[in-house]
């Protein structure tokens, strides 16, 4: 079922990445110079379709990550939790136990992040230190790599501070600067920016990524900023696959989630439910890590979580309205 | 029309420069500065140049405050400004360009209530000047650095500024020459060095971090910019050293980025992220922190740009080409900044930092021979006339020709005909023996960047070293080269049907040699470390891509340096999915666990097939495959390929015929591409 945010284009890309169509699982889909997407082609959909990247030339030479090294690893909550590429697969409603699971153990063995919203289910507990989950699931000593609280449940949380993991805040697209300050104060490693939240109906996702990554810059401890020991990460059923991470974590996100597209790419949303899902979430994830490497390659970079992140340098913007291209500090196509 | 004129216009970016002096040495005038960066003019345009010049001795209780200034109401606006930010002018040095650009420089001793007041007002300052249009903009103002930069070659600058005419002499100099590639060069304050405090660099690349270098930047205290990725490198090392309180070497360890695999400090990665420099960069840059004067050199991770180090009894240099430094010193040994690394060295102490370990070990000097009388003097002859003289030589009937006092001439050898011979003495530019077709070229002395590429047939001799991408796309023919090459050896080395080039090296070699080789041979002997079976003969990422041929390294090279392959840390996290899996032994995945890289063949090894078909998506995928590796003694078939050769290169550098017994008793690393998974 096609729909404005997955395109038949979109569907078979993801699906030939994870192996549930096409003869080359865990592999990037080839495509062309030149492109057929959005926003001279297809209708842009995001503020993702409006930015394109800068790309390297002469004096600034591409990387092939197939024979040179592309760093994909990403630290959160200033190095207490390593990723070896800035993904975190979040879980959607509506699936199964036997989803979640595969779910969980592709994330651990391919070295990021699984988001649950309910508990870890039994016989999974060694699997918790890939595993971070919404508070009221929450439990002591499983080894958890982090909690994600509610914002508007900040101040409820008296054994807050007491929770031996790392601590996300939950907060909407809109948010203000008083809160993020208190974020910092109450000890949260970062904040997971979720677009689904009642209150980020008024502002896209991106604008948010790019504010918060500026405001934890702006808030210092010492002189310092803090902003590289919080980390900010972008949730959205919509981030459609690795040219949206990319896009995000140019704009400040130190990592994205992908969630929808990981059930899009096994087929699960067309109803099917391939035995093999752990194996097409593990190729997915691959593929989403070699796609990362071609672009930042593309990009003349060859470390991501150095040179890509908040690096709105990296970017130009076709078609933005510009004010919210001023606001994400991203110049416009054709200006050096 | 001359096939010299047909040549391509090659921008092969900037040339940079650093002299510093030994403790005991004397000053260094700035006509030796002005020549050595004058012997790469090609290198920049028209379009900026310039030097900085340290001096520890002298009066330097007060700053130097040097502006570009459209006239005479910006400059009156910067003095007020400073004034009100509690900056003195104890004496104002005026104007000392002579206002050859679109703003011209003026200069003033100051006095500040402290460094941070004064940064700060600079700060302010050059918001002001660039609000809207460019009316100028203060770019030196530290006490031990002045900073004459302008539009030009160097030598315009160095006449604008009166350098030689006023007999300027330093302890240190960096110089610069521009070819702008991504801000326009038509006003100075886009001009090398940049400056911020007692730091002032000179680069020679473009680098992919730059906006991240901005963010970083930005929310610490630096505001103003002039838009290029060069300027910021000053500041990062200004806020690294002066505020955070860094030494010189982990500012510079953090600036090269370091590959999270061969980092034991990420903390320091993470704590700064947005400091470290991606993309290509060669580096020279100056400091003094009032006891003593540094100069600092940085290369990129991927040596993406030219970078060698020099050093002789009274001076140690920096330098884009060898060339720079030959000009100064004809003994000065010469070595290579190994890739991601850096050189650190001072007025007092000489070398602290090599830039590479066991350089002692492997850059010698091999080269004795002496030219004839009868040979061409190259001395201060272009690269165009140069190659004119050596065709015309051999149009009027020569088959050998001899060339001397070769310093930085490029293309030499290209095009000349199959069955003649070039002796070079000297150094010889890069492109040399570019798409050779039967000729024989010598040289005695190291050659640079791009010996060799697409050549087709012939010898190429190099008593001495070779730099970075020799014998890129070398298809036949034989390439000696006595000392070591560089970066990126051998790539895309190709054969078909009866040719087949080989390429034989004396010493070592450095990262991704044979990256994506195709065909042909390379040899990797390291003659002078037959003693030391602990150095290695070759860096990182040997033979990645590799799809034909076969490279021979003397020695046991470690699994970790051939091919590429995932971080370690992200094979083991693998590999304990699999141990919870049931697929993988706890005692194998500690036996792993201390390896101090994991490769493909580590794991065929050791894994149950079930296990390895899951993990191997991790090495293995449509575009590449890890090569084969083998350790062994040379068989008969290898000496049928090799031995005739071999032969030939130990006579051509008189090695004697002990050393040959030793070397073909030895153990070879033996690395073809691997058969289809």
């Amino acid at each position: 079922m096609e729909t404005a945010v997955w395109s038949r284009r979109r569907v078979k890309h993801l699906q030939e990445m994870s192996g549930a169509a096409g003869k080359t699982p865990g592999e990037a889909v080839i495509t062309s110079m030149g492109s057929t997407g959005p926003p001279l082609v297809e209708n842009p959909v995001f503020i993702t379709d409006h930015l394109v990247s800068d790309g390297a030339q002469v004096t600034r030479p591409s990387i092939d990550p197939y024979r040179e090294p592309i760093e994909t690893y990403a630290f959160l909550a200033g190095g207490l939790i390593r990723l070896s590429l800035p993904l975190v697969v979040e879980e959607r409603p509506g699936v199964s136990d036997a989803v979640v699971e595969a779910l969980v153990r592709a994330s651990y063995n391919m070295g990021v992040l699984a988001y649950l919203r309910r508990a870890l289910p039994a016989g999974l507990e060694r699997y918790a230190e890939r595993v971070v989950v919404d508070a009221p699931h929450y439990e002591d000593g499983l080894g958890y790599a982090g909690v994600v609280v509610d914002y508007d449940s900040l101040w409820e949380h008296s054994a807050l501070r007491r929770l031996e993991c790392v601590k996300l805040l939950r907060i909407p697209t809109a948010v203000s600067h008083a809160l993020l300050e208190r974020c910092i104060a109450a000890g949260f490693g970062g904040v997971v920016i979720d677009e689904t939240l009642p209150a980020s109906r008024e502002s896209p996702l991106e604008l948010a990524v790019s504010d918060v990554d500026r405001a934890f810059k702006s808030i210092k401890e010492d002189g310092e900023p803090v902003r590289n020991r919080v980390s900010v990460v972008a949730c959205s059923p919509r981030i459609r696959g690795s040219d949206d991470v990319f896009k995000l974590l140019g704009l400040g996100a130190d990592c994205a989630t992908l969630g929808e597209a990981m059930l899009v790419a096994t087929g699960f949303r067309e109803g099917r439910s391939p035995e093999n899902m752990q194996e097409l979430m593990e190729n997915f994830i691959l593929a989403v890590q070699k796609e990362i490497k071609l672009l930042a390659g593309a990009a003349g970079v060859s470390c991501v979580y150095t040179s890509i992140i908040g690096n709105r340098e990296l970017f130009r913007a076709i078609r933005l309205e510009p004010s919210l291209r001023r606001r994400l500090g991203v110049k416009p196509a054709g200006v050096g | 029309m001359s096939f010299l004129d047909e040549l391509p216009t090659v921008k092969s970016g900037c040339g940079i420069l650093g002299i510093l002096r030994k403790r005991d040495a004397a000053k260094i005038r700035a006509q030796e500065a002005l020549g050595s960066i004058e012997c790469v003019r090609f290198r920049g345009s028209k379009l900026g140049a310039g030097f900085a010049a340290y001096n520890i001795d002298g009066d330097n209780s007060h700053y130097r405050i040097k502006v570009f200034v459209d006239g005479v109401e910006t400059l009156e606006t910067v003095k007020q400004m400073l004034a009100e930010y509690g900056v003195v002018l104890r004496r104002e040095l005026g104007y000392d360009d002579s206002g050859a650009s679109k703003l011209r420089s003026w200069a003033a001793l100051a006095d500040a209530p402290s460094r941070e007041a004064l940064t700060n007002a600079v700060a302010r300052v050059n918001e002001a000047l660039m609000q809207g249009e460019i009316r100028g903009r203060i770019y030196s103002w530290g006490r031990y650095v002045d900073v004459c930069k302008g539009v030009g070659y160097p030598e315009d600058v160095c006449v604008d500024f009166r350098l030689v005419e006023r007999g300027v002499e330093a302890d240190l100099w960096i110089a610069h020459t521009r070819q702008p590639t991504n801000s326009p060069g038509i006003y100075p304050i886009w001009s090398h060095p940049f400056a911020a405090n007692e730091w002032a660099i000179a680069h020679n690349g473009d680098v992919s971090s730059y906006g991240a270098n901005m963010e970083y930047l930005r929310y610490r205290g630096y505001t103003s910019f002039v838009g290029t990725d060069s300027e910021v490198m000053a500041y990062l090392l200004d806020h690294l050293t002066r505020v955070k309180g860094l030494a010189i070497e982990e500012a510079a360890e953090i600036l090269c980025n370091p590959y999270e695999a061969e980092d034991s400090g990420m903390g320091r990665i993470i704590a700064h992220r947005g400091a470290p420099l991606d993309g290509p960069f060669s580096v020279v840059a100056g400091y003094c922190d009032g006891d003593d004067i540094y100069m600092l050199a940085l290369a990129d991770r991927s040596k993406f740009r030219p970078l060698v180090v020099g050093e002789d009894g009274e001076r140690i240099y920096v330098a884009s080409e060898e060339a720079e430094i030959r000009t100064l010193s004809s003994e000065a040994r010469v070595w290579t900044v190994k890739p991601g690394g850096y050189l650190l060295a001072s007025l007092k102490r000489g070398i602290i930092h090599s830039g590479r370990e066991d350089y002692e070990l492997f850059f010698r000097s091999y080269c004795t021979h002496q030219a004839p009388t009868h040979a061409i003097d190259a001395e201060g002859m272009g690269y165009a006339e140069l190659n004119r003289r050596i065709r015309e030589a051999l149009n009027n009937g020569a088959r050998e020709v001899h060339v001397k006092n070769v310093r930085g001439q490029r293309y030499l050898g290209v095009n000349i005909p199959a069955g003649s011979r070039l002796h070079i003495y000297g150094t010889p530019g890069n492109c040399l023996a570019n798409f050779n077709k039967g000729a024989e070229i010598y040289v005695y002395g190291n050659a640079e960047d791009d010996v060799a590429d697409a050549m087709y047939g012939g010898r190429v001799v190099i008593h001495g070293d070779a730099r970075d991408v020799i014998a890129q796309a070398f298809q036949d023919g034989e390439i000696f080269v006595r000392g070591n090459v560089g970066n990126r050896a051998a790539i895309q080395m190709r054969e078909f049907q009866d040719r087949k080039p080989f390429l034989i090296v004396g010493g070592r070699a450095d990262d991704y040699l044979g990256e994506y080789m195709a065909g042909g041979v390379v040899m990797i002997l390291g003659l002078d470390a037959m003693e030391h079976e602990d150095k290695p003969l070759v860096g990182k990422y040997v033979a990645t891509g590799m799809v034909g041929g076969r490279i021979y390294i003397r020695g046991r090279v470690e699994q970790w340096r051939i091919g590429l392959h995932p971080p370690k840390t992200d094979t083991l996290q693998y590999l304990r999915g699999l141990v919870m899996e049931g697929l993988v032994d706890a005692e194998t995945y500690e036996e792993l666990s201390r390896e101090k890289a994991i490769t493909y063949s580590m794991l065929e090894q050791r894994l149950q097939p079930k296990a390895l078909s899951r993990i191997s998506k991790l090495f293995i995928n449509k575009y590449f495959s890890p090569p084969r590796v083998e350790y062994r003694r040379l068989g008969d078939e290898d000496l049928a390929l090799l031995g005739g050769r071999l032969r030939r290169f130990f006579a051509e550098f008189h090695l004697g015929e002990q050393l040959l017994q030793r070397l073909l008793e030895s153990e070879f690393t033996v690395i073809t591409p691997q058969r289809k998974h």
